[in-house]
Formats: structure tokens, sequence, C-alpha cells
């Protein structure tokens, strides 16, 4: 980050590599398109690029650019007054009594996560995104996000808790 | 709720399977060719990013944005009084005066402050950005409520025109540009908006303070403290139409 603060074109390049695969993940999670995916992928790396002599050099880069691209999801979503979708539509239209069901294909989970993890308020999932799929300690979720640690913690729990209840029919029979 | 009682998904094992099945099926590599593409299109962005006016201030570090946005207000007031200065300065309480001046400044401060916060923070509540709003709005009401500094002319306003048109017309004229300035310096956060508009109507406020002699209660709120709320309309307004183009 220093070098490229300095002006060093190449040094972009390596950051560019570093950050472009987990932040199109991340956003490909949140949001509901491709095409929303790259664009805040591109936001994010543009106004990183605009902020980069805030950059202080003790400081972590990681944390830095999940918060970039954290506060574009949050800004998607708001612009676009998410759609709510309710999971349990899409439960009841899955076919045949619990049973006698195929074990449920691989798309079709993550489908029902994403609308799951849609369901959570955005201060919970976010920290469910950060916490259990990028696998980041809670302390730089707290870092990222904004608030204590102890804060992200219960955050956490309410997520998973609520996480559990709606993916409830499924957990056990697939 | 103590961290003891604080359940994650590897305390359940029929959770934990479906969340790590959920996860695998986003694909955890990207293609070196999707990757491509989005460099091209992040250098695209950034060229069109360095090329917007004034992008060389923009990109300055927020203490240094925040303190030339302070110090631009101040020499602009401190040459306004210079150059227009208050009829009735001769009985107006300097110090009473400087406090006011002093007391829309800090404020613009804050508001700018918002306005320009690094786009690698945490967004604040929102409620935090919209109370300033109010405190915005408020400060300017507060002053205006005071007990008028002096009773000598000309210190009541004559007519409902003169309360709203006036100091009303003249501080919304001069807070449009500040409004797009500080836009144009900001890094685009969803609730610069608000904070700029907040910032813009108390420039034009200090404005206002320094080169008005009516201290006319009804004046005071009707034809400045309104500049703001104003403001705040105009950006609602806007953003109403926003919705309603779908944007």
């Amino acid at each position: 980050m220093r070098a490229y603060c300095g002006g060093d074109r190449a040094a972009f390049d390596e950051l560019f590599q570093r950050y472009a695969g987990l932040l199109l993940r991340v956003a490909r999670r949140q949001l509901e398109t491709e095409d929303q995916a790259r664009d805040v992928v591109q936001e994010t790396f543009v106004r990183l690029h605009a902020a980069r002599h805030d950059f202080r050099q003790d400081a972590r880069l990681r944390p830095w650019v999940m918060t970039i691209a954290m506060n574009l999801v949050r800004e998607h979503w708001r612009r676009t007054k998410r759609r709510k979708t309710s999971l349990d539509d899409t439960l009841d239209a899955r076919p045949g009594p619990v049973a006698e069901r195929e074990p449920l294909e691989t798309r079709q989970r993550a489908d029902l996560l994403r609308r799951a993890l849609g369901q959570l308020p955005a201060s919970q999932r976010e920290v469910v995104e950060l916490h259990w799929l990028q696998e980041r300690p809670f302390a730089e979720v707290a870092e990222i996000v904004g608030t204590s640690e102890g804060a992200v913690r219960v955050r956490a729990h309410r997520a998973y808790k609520t996480l559990k209840e709606l993916l409830e029919p499924e957990l056990g029979h697939d | 709720m103590t961290e003891t009682d604080i359940q994650h998904p590897e305390d359940d094992a029929d959770l934990r399977r479906w969340l790590a099945a959920a996860e695998a099926e986003v694909p955890r590599d990207v293609a070196p060719e999707d990757l491509s593409a989005l460099a091209a299109r992040v250098r695209a962005g950034i060229t069109e990013e360095d090329a917007r006016p004034l992008a060389g201030v923009r990109q300055r570090p927020a203490w240094q944005r925040n303190l030339l946005g302070v110090v631009s207000l101040v020499l602009l007031v401190g040459s306004t009084f210079a150059a227009f200065p208050r009829t009735d300065v001769a009985h107006y309480p300097l110090g009473r005066l400087s406090l006011e001046l002093g007391a829309f400044v800090a404020a613009f401060a804050l508001c700018l402050a918002v306005a320009t916060r690094g786009a690698h923070l945490p967004e604040l509540p929102r409620r935090w950005t919209y109370g300033l709003a109010v405190l915005a709005v408020l400060v300017v009401a507060a002053v205006g409520l005071l007990p008028p500094a002096h009773l000598h002319d000309p210190y009541v306003s004559r007519g409902l025109g003169e309360l709203f048109s006036h100091c009303g017309l003249v501080g919304v004229v001069l807070a449009l540009p500040v409004y797009a300035l500080i836009r144009l310096v900001d890094r685009g956060s969803s609730l610069g908006a608000l904070a700029a508009a907040s910032a813009a109507g108390l420039a034009a406020n200090t404005l206002l303070q320094a080169h008005c002699p009516v201290v006319d209660r009804a004046h005071m709120l009707l034809g400045h403290a309104m500049v703001g709320v104003w403001l705040l309309l105009g950006l609602l307004f806007v953003r109403a139409i926003e919705r309603g183009r779908g944007l």
C-alpha cells in the first residue's frame, strides 16, 4: 500500500490480485446478481484509490478494504430497498413431503441460505458474512463494522439463532 | 447475555454442515479472464475518478479537507465582515458576536467532518447524521431565540415578506455553491448529501450573521434558521424525484 500511495502502478496490480477474488466472493454472496457484485468490487477499488492517502502505514489493509466493500453493500441495499423475499414461499414451493424428498441440491441449498441471510437485519448479516463465511475473528469484524467486539458477538448469536430457526425444516434432512 | 451463552455454528453440527455446503456453492476461485476484465473496469473507474473536478482535493486525507473547509469559511466570513460589516456593529457586543459565529463554525466543522468522512471508516449510524441535521438548524434557531443584542434600528424587520425573502433567499444562494463544493470533495458516502446540506446551511448562516443587522427574533427564525430547513427540504425533494425515477 505504501508503494501504491507513492504512485507505483505495479503495486496496484498486486493489491488487485490479493483482494479482488475475496471481494468478489463476498459481494456475490451479499448481492443478487453478478453485475451488482462486480460493480461493488469495482467501486471498492475506486474508493480505495481515492482514500489511499488516509491509509495509516501501521494499519492493516484487509479490514480497510472490507469496510469499504461492506459500506458499499449496505448502500446498495439502502438504495434498492431490498426486496423482501419470504423464505417460506421458497420452502412451500418445494415438492413433496419432507420424508420423501431427495437430498437438497447444493445450488438449492445455497439459494435457501442466501434467502435466509437476506431475512436477517443488515447488521447481523454482515457479521455472519465476515465471521463465519470469511472466517474473520470477532475483533476484526468489530473493526470493520465499527462497533465493539461484544456487540458483534451478540449480533452473531442472534443471527445464528435466527438462521437456525429459518433453516430448521431442512437441517438434518439432507 | 454472557459470552458463554453465545452460540456459534460450530456448536451446532447441522447448521455447520448446512452453511459449509451452501458456502461451497459460491465459487472460491475466480476465472483469470474474469479478473482481467474486472481489473480493466477498475482501472477505467480510477481514471474517471482522477479526472473528476477537484480530484486532487478529494483524495487528500480527511483532516486536510476538513481543515481546508473550516479555514476557507473563516477567511470568507472575515473578509465579508471586513468588506460589508453589520451596520449595527457599534451596538452589537463583539464578544457575543464572536461566540455566535464560533458556534456556527464549530457546528459547520462537525457537519463537514461527517460529510467528508473517509470511505474506509465504518458508516456512522443514520440517526447520528439525522440528529446532526436537526442540530444544524437548532444552533441557528437558538441564536435567534436569544434576547436581541440591542434595540437600535434596524433591530426589527419590516413586514412578513422581509422576514422570509432577503436573508432566506441570499442564504440559500450562498449555501448552494458551498453544498456543491463539499459534494465534490467528499467521497460519496450515502449520508454525505445530508451532512453537506447541513454544513452548507451553517456556512450561509455564518455569513448572514456577520452581515445582517436585523436582530429581530422572527427574522432570525424565519429568515436565517429557515435557510437550513429549505436546503433539507430541497434535498428531500430531489431524493423523492430520484426515487420516483428508480435511481
